[in-house]
């Protein structure tokens, strides 16, 4: 199963051993008598920057309807590592879809008939590789009527970071740790259309792959659209598709986005 | 019933008198030297018409000029002559209206000097931009040309919008161990960037919605949208 595979790279990757070793060598090739582009890997940034982003989202389908709310903080410590923190809120009104984290089977619980409501408190660390790049790592836990622990990693790069049609490629993937719940996988890829002083349109398709515990492997996808409004730094962004259960979804997202330097 | 006494008067000297004509010669002497100082203070307070460049439309917080090693607090429709700095404090902002129609605002925390150079046919307005963001709105017409000067950046349109920004002791996103750099984007027109500390690097231009970095000595970067930085992956949860 590709989510069930998904998982077991991430667990391998948050192994510490190979995390110190990972680190010491680029330590050692920031220690070269030439200047490495990795040789201030340890040097705190002046000026700290604090960065905060409200989103809230919302997904309809045939058979699938959420929502969620959430802010996330992120402190800069060095040139390529920034601290995360991020709180969500969930609801489910009916059904169960890419990012239900429930077992799967258990129908009694979506015979309720009322909505299922779970927080979800999540931290780890940011990793800048490079300009455009971004791999972020939380650990967490729901708590309310989902309670289980969860392993969350994001993945974003921009390609052709310095041209007019920059493309922007992003992976997701979601863990969860309670007994036969299924785990989940998303992709996107956009990419500019166009850019004025004021917004950025974006294009592109996206879609989720779920799965595991006992359930079979399910998957949506469609195309999307984005925009980025620069005065408000607010972005918009519109998926609609098909796929799995909920067979025809539409997903909507708004964010906004503050920074301060301290 | 009171008596109105007649008021009293002091005859110093009369008419052909020695002492008269000395004091008709002083007199003289006294009305050419107070012309004289009248002149020079009328001279020196009143700016000669060309040398004044603009006026203040906006103001919130607190902006100062300084001029002829003299700080003055920022006053709307104060008039800015030139090589006069404008400096913004902290939560402030400046608009000025320069002759010709072009506007500039200056942000918080920002400094620069105005100039005009002058040739026959037209006038091209200059801006050392010190510290901190401007924009510049440049309206084709009379006075289309604008050049904004960082220190290690040149910026030139004729006619557009474009805010420029020199950002000192902060890592340059595009060049990491610079701590040092120029930011421009183009909301209208086309802007002509180029870094004149090296003259062999080339200059780019910026169109609209772009935005090119020039870091520390280096060229400047090949334009990207404005506003990339701040996204990455879509918000969806």
């Amino acid at each position: 199963m590709l989510s069930q595979a998904s998982c077991q790279a991430l667990k391998g990757l948050l192994d510490f051993r190979t995390a110190t070793i990972t680190l010491f060598v680029l330590a050692l090739l920031g220690n070269t008598a030439q200047a490495s582009p990795y040789s201030d890997l340890f040097t705190i940034t002046m000026p700290e920057h604090l960065s905060l982003t409200i989103s809230s989202s919302g997904y309809g389908s045939d058979a699938y309807d959420t929502t969620y709310e959430g802010f996330e903080l992120e402190q800069s410590v060095t040139r390529f590592v920034g601290l995360i923190g991020r709180v969500s809120a969930y609801q489910i009104y009916r059904g169960d879809g890419f990012n239900t984290p429930f077992p799967f089977g258990d129908t009694d619980l979506f015979a309720r008939g009322t909505p299922r409501n779970y927080g979800r408190f999540e931290g780890g660390i940011d990793l800048l590789p490079f300009q455009g790049t971004s791999i972020v790592i939380l650990g967490g836990k729901d708590v309310g009527d989902s309670e289980t622990p969860l392993i969350d990693a994001e993945f974003s790069s921009w390609i052709l970071f310095h041209s007019a049609h920059p493309i922007n490629l992003s992976s997701n993937v979601v863990c969860y740790f309670q007994s036969e719940t299924r785990n989940t996988s998303r992709i996107d890829l956009r990419t500019v259309a166009f850019a004025t002083g004021k917004l950025m349109l974006l294009i592109g398709a996206g879609g989720a792959i779920w799965g595991g515990g006992g359930s079979d492997l399910q998957g949506q996808a469609g195309p999307e659209i984005g925009v980025f409004l620069n005065t408000w730094r607010t972005e918009i962004d519109l998926q609609i598709g098909y796929g799995g259960n909920p067979h025809t979804y539409g997903l909507i997202s708004v964010a906004k986005h503050f920074g301060w330097d301290e | 019933m009171c008596s109105v006494q007649q008021p009293q008067f002091t005859i110093l000297h009369e008419p052909g008198d020695k002492d008269s004509d000395i004091c008709g010669r002083d007199v003289l002497t006294c009305r050419l030297i107070a012309l004289l100082i009248f002149s020079i203070l009328s001279v020196s307070s009143a700016a000669p018409a060309q040398d004044v460049v603009g006026s203040i439309t906006e103001i919130e917080g607190v902006a100062h000029l300084q001029r002829a090693g003299h700080t003055f607090n920022a006053a709307l429709t104060m008039r800015i002559q030139m090589h006069d700095k404008l400096l913004t404090m902290h939560d402030a902002h400046l608009a000025i209206t320069l002759r010709g129609g072009n506007q500039l605002a200056l942000a918080a925390s920002s400094a620069i000097v105005i100039a005009f150079q002058r040739n026959d046919t037209h006038e091209h307005v200059e801006i050392d931009l010190l510290a901190g963001h401007l924009t510049s709105i440049v309206r084709s017409g009379a006075f289309p040309g604008i050049t904004v000067r960082t220190p290690n950046a040149v910026a030139a349109v004729n006619g557009g919008e474009f805010e420029t920004a020199y950002i000192a002791g902060k890592s340059c996103p595009d060049s990491p161990p610079c701590l040092s750099y120029t930011d421009v984007g183009v909301f209208e027109g086309i802007v002509q960037v180029s870094n004149p500390t090296n003259p062999q690097n080339p200059s780019v231009q910026v169109k609209p919605g772009l935005e090119t970095a020039v870091p520390c000595e280096l060229p400047p970067t090949s334009p990207a949208p404005f506003g990339m930085r701040e996204l990455g992956m879509p918000q969806y949860h």
